[in-house]
């Protein structure tokens, strides 16, 4: 079966006899012969299962690719965007010959919106014999699901069948949630080093010191970088079930979504601040949630409505360059729980003396709050005076 | 014993007022508790009170108004943000409570 693989072998096993002077004995040759073979199976590595996405419009299939090879650390997934004025005849054409280019021996998977697009898939497999497989109402989890399974050398039909059940959920963990993270996932840090022991470990408690983790829920992961590929195809995996704040580490995992700090950067204040105040506004994010039971039951209001609006405003002040600490976001939320419920059932209000004083000695911070708190009159269709807003701005802005 | 709450409007805080009086028992004896906003704290301090509390949204004032407590000699103190943010009524007493007990054994 290896008899070439075997012959070479045995042309070693003379140079290195004459060589070395001395003699190899057959069982050697056979072991030769297996790393030889090795050699074979890794270079069957490259044959993997085509992934091309081709959507109607100017951008949306490659920037599909782009999100998949990026979250993957691989340049694998093709996009082809088809402009609404291409003649069908011309794609057809373009990715006859890209599925060709895609085409490594093991056929290849197309991912298309809808149209003729998904007919596709058939013409060319008539016309150039390879296998094409076609997926209908592509998505980005889609595609990374069939690139995922490719790359670990699964056959046509494996991914075919990965991208076909691909739980629909996925994807849609971030539905109706305004948080940066999942709120199902749990939150960690990753540090790491090549060995995942030295200093990725010493990282840990470098921060274990430096950030106040107690009662946060967030945990630190050490993590080996084996190369550069591996490590972002490493923090692709975990990201899959976890949240990942902020990476520290000598190689950059080029992810916008996560904060990363380079090893020598770690003891800088200013770059520790940046994950400090992240992980704030996570238990920000969580403090906002728990106070849905508070309002339920001290409130006469709808609470779930209430705190989906809130956030709204919220996000809106945060827009405007507003962040809130704990305290004042709390005291926040309970003080426009008590002013819309006393609005809605229309009980009398509580009116500062100053009012007028504030919105005139204050009148840039006075536009921001009467800019945001539109999502909160138009949430509950009322209306709240200028006089009203003063406490809101006097909390927010601790004057 | 009276108790001053302050806070910003004293909206929030006449949520934990209703509270706290729930949680009033017979051996707590006759209590009074106020809220009032930021604005009212000088005018209203000087009514004798015994204990002033502070909404943790305005820590901040903490400093500035310890100055006059201390000159009347009443205990102030902050809040806890869990305690206020639950509208835990029974530990704000609690804490109004013990301050009260350490002022008067003080003397």
């Amino acid at each position: 079966m290896y008899g070439k693989e075997f012959e070479v072998a045995n042309v070693l096993r003379e140079r290195i006899q004459s060589e070395f002077k001395i003699k190899v004995p057959d069982d050697e040759v056979g072991f030769i012969t297996m790393f030889l073979c090795l050699e074979e199976d890794t270079k069957q590595k490259d044959e993997r299962v085509g992934i091309v996405v081709a959507m109607h419009g100017e951008a949306a299939a490659t920037s599909i690719a782009d999100v998949c090879n990026r979250l993957l650390g691989e340049n694998f997934v093709i996009g082809y965007n088809m402009p609404l004025d291409q003649k069908p005849e011309v794609a057809l054409s373009n990715l006859t010959n890209i599925v060709r280019r895609a085409h490594r021996g093991k056929g290849v998977m197309l991912l298309v919106d809808m149209g003729s697009l998904a007919l596709f898939g058939d013409m060319i497999y008539e016309s150039t014999g390879i296998q094409v497989k076609t997926v209908e109402m592509v998505s980005t989890p889609m595609v990374l699901e069939a690139a995922r399974k490719a790359l670990l050398n699964a056959s046509l039909e494996e991914v075919y069948d990965s991208v076909v059940n691909l739980s629909p959920y996925v994807g849609r963990i971030y539905r109706d949630s305004m948080k940066f993270g999942s709120p199902l996932k749990k939150n960690v840090i990753i540090t790491a080093c090549i060995t995942g022991e030295g200093t990725a470990v010493k990282l840990k408690s470098i921060l274990e010191k430096n950030l106040d983790l107690k009662g946060k829920d967030i945990d630190i992961i050490p993590l080996e970088i084996v190369n550069s590929k591996e490590f972002k195809r490493k923090l692709a995996s975990i990201k899959e079930e976890k949240n990942i704040l902020a990476v520290i580490s000598a190689i950059d995992p080029e992810d916008d979504s996560v904060l990363y700090i380079s090893t020598s950067e770690v003891l800088e204040k200013s770059k520790l601040h940046l994950l400090k105040e992240k992980i704030e506004s996570i238990s920000q994010d969580n403090i906002i949630d728990n106070m849905e039971e508070v309002i339920r039951e001290n409130v006469n209001i709808d609470s779930k409505k209430f705190l989906s609006i809130f956030k709204k405003f919220y996000f809106a002040l945060k827009e405007e360059g507003v962040s809130l600490n704990q305290d004042i976001t709390i005291s926040l939320i309970l003080h426009l729980a008590c002013l819309i419920e006393r609005i809605l059932q229309g009980k009398p209000l509580i009116h500062l003396k100053n009012t007028q004083e504030y919105i005139k000695g204050y009148p840039k911070e006075f536009d921001i709050i009467k800019r945001c708190i539109k999502v909160i009159e138009e949430g509950y269709g009322t209306r709240i005076s200028d006089a009203q807003l003063v406490p809101i701005m006097q909390m927010i802005y601790s004057l | 014993m009276k108790v001053l709450l302050v806070c910003n409007a004293g909206m929030s805080t006449s949520l934990l007022v209703e509270k706290m009086k729930k949680a009033v028992k017979p051996e707590h004896g006759e209590v009074v508790i106020e809220a009032v906003p930021v604005e009212q704290f000088e005018e209203e301090v000087v009514k004798g009170y015994d204990v002033v509390l502070l909404g943790p949204q305005i820590r901040y004032k903490k400093p500035d108004f310890q100055k006059i407590t201390d000159e009347l000699g009443i205990p102030l103190e902050v809040i806890s943000l869990a305690d206020y943010g639950m509208v835990r009524g029974d530990k704000v007493l609690e804490l109004a409570v013990k301050l009260y007990k350490e002022k008067k054994g003080g003397q």
